[in-house]
């Protein structure tokens, strides 16, 4: 983290911009991460520079935890068209995908760098954020609506931390902070933009892996405060479910504790420091499940905890 | 030929220097760091776990120690303590050994 901060993605015209992701590549900050991107393809400068604005950038020469390149490829199959090539490090680590798809590949790429190579950090697979300058942490398989719920919290006050990395450093309880563009799956975007009608969204990408897809920009209070780190206090367990009626309840800590380490990258690769840092969350936190159908409801409910608990 | 008796079958847990407990009430988690597995065990098992299977010890025996201060020394518990044993024995906690 010596790496010389000067002005913010943002501050950059888009010319500016696309410049030096065809060039020698925009050095940024995403919490603890300094990430080289490269990038040409096309469709994809615009919507990067208006979801990442806020983000500092970080001067190329500098030192980076890694590189990523997206580039345009044609390719015969799986049919006849243009394709996005994702690179770390200039190593491919899956197939070309469509290019319209450059974004949501940006993206999906830059979790798969994390997940596989930050492991310097226990890595559970939740939302983070932070009220009343104590971290709630939503731990949750794919597809429980924890990005949603994350989204709509940040709508709403919280200030984001992750909606996918619950990041700490081994021995401690603190969750660092590595704010992203939140991607919407299918209907989801259409709850979103009913619960936030101004919510700011990227480009809607059809026909992905995952269905369609849309990001929400993270807020800039979260980005600008990207380097405050929030202690534990509450492990909540979303599950959605349509017609589900509302409860969050407590649950035993041995609970959480076997819970939280369902939702963990690399818990186990750490062995004692990853069993004494979920211990030691656990210990600092109350443990509740969530189980709901409307994201109203929901976001009403963890707030109010958090207000009576730590308000 | 006269039938040898069939030998007799002890138990014996993973040092519990190699485990990493954690207790929360009745509840306590156990790390086998062997392994990378983590179990929610209950409280008779951590006993047999820490105390009662540090030394080989036969089912009998070891539903005696488990039972030990208290009445619950009938067949019925003796079932129960194999199961808890083998139960553990598949999690690699606990090895079969000659007697």
């Amino acid at each position: 983290m010596t790496a010389v901060i000067s002005s913010r993605i943002g501050d950059l015209s888009p010319t500016e911009v696309s410049c030096r992701l065809r060039g020698r590549g925009l050095g940024i900050r995403i919490g603890p991460f300094d990430v080289c991107v490269k990038a040409s393809v096309q469709d994809f400068d615009e919507p990067f520079r208006r979801l990442y604005r806020e983000y500092p950038i970080v001067e190329a020469g500098q030192v980076f935890s890694c590189h990523v390149s997206l580039r345009d490829v044609w390719k015969l199959r799986p049919r006849l068209g243009r394709y996005v090539r994702f690179a770390v490090d200039g190593r491919v680590p899956h197939e070309d995908l469509p290019s319209e798809q450059a974004l949501a590949v940006f993206e999906w790429g830059l979790n798969l760098v994390i997940a596989l190579r930050m492991q310097c950090f226990l890595m559970l697979h939740a939302a983070v954020l932070e009220r009343n300058g104590r971290a709630l942490a939503l731990p949750a398989a794919p597809g429980s609506g924890k990005t949603t719920l994350s989204a709509a919290l940040a709508e709403r006050g919280w200030r984001l931390l992750s909606d996918e990395f619950g990041l700490l450093r081994p021995g401690t309880t603190s969750f660092l902070p590595v704010p992203r563009p939140m991607p919407l799956k299918n209907e989801s975007i259409g709850v979103m933009q009913a619960f936030a009608p101004g919510l700011e969204l990227g480009p809607i990408i059809p026909k992905t892996r995952k269905g369609t897809v849309a990001h929400v920009r993270p807020p800039a209070d979260s980005v600008l405060r990207q380097h405050e780190l929030a202690p534990v206090r509450w492990l909540v367990f979303p599950e959605w479910r349509a017609e589900e009626v509302l409860s969050l309840q407590e649950v035993p800590s041995a609970e959480g504790f076997m819970r939280l380490v369902t939702n963990a990258f690399n818990y186990d690769m750490l062995g004692k420091a990853g069993f004494e840092t979920v211990r030691d969350l656990v210990n600092a936190s109350r443990c509740f499940r969530l189980s709901y159908s409307s994201l109203n409801a929901a976001v009403a409910k963890v707030t109010d905890l958090a207000d009576k608990d730590f308000g | 030929m006269t039938a040898r008796p069939a030998p007799l079958v002890c138990w014996r847990a993973v040092p519990a220097s190699d485990l990493l407990f954690s207790k929360w009430g009745d509840d306590v988690v156990v790390f086998h760091p062997a392994s990378g597995l983590t179990h929610l065990v209950n409280g008779p098992a951590a006993l047999l776990l820490c105390r009662v299977l540090a030394r080989p010890r036969t089912l009998d025996v070891a539903a005696q120690a488990l039972a030990a201060g208290s009445a619950q020394k009938d067949e019925h518990f003796v079932t129960e303590v194999a199961a808890l044993i083998e139960r553990l024995e598949e999690l690699g906690l606990v090895e079969r050994i000659a007697g």
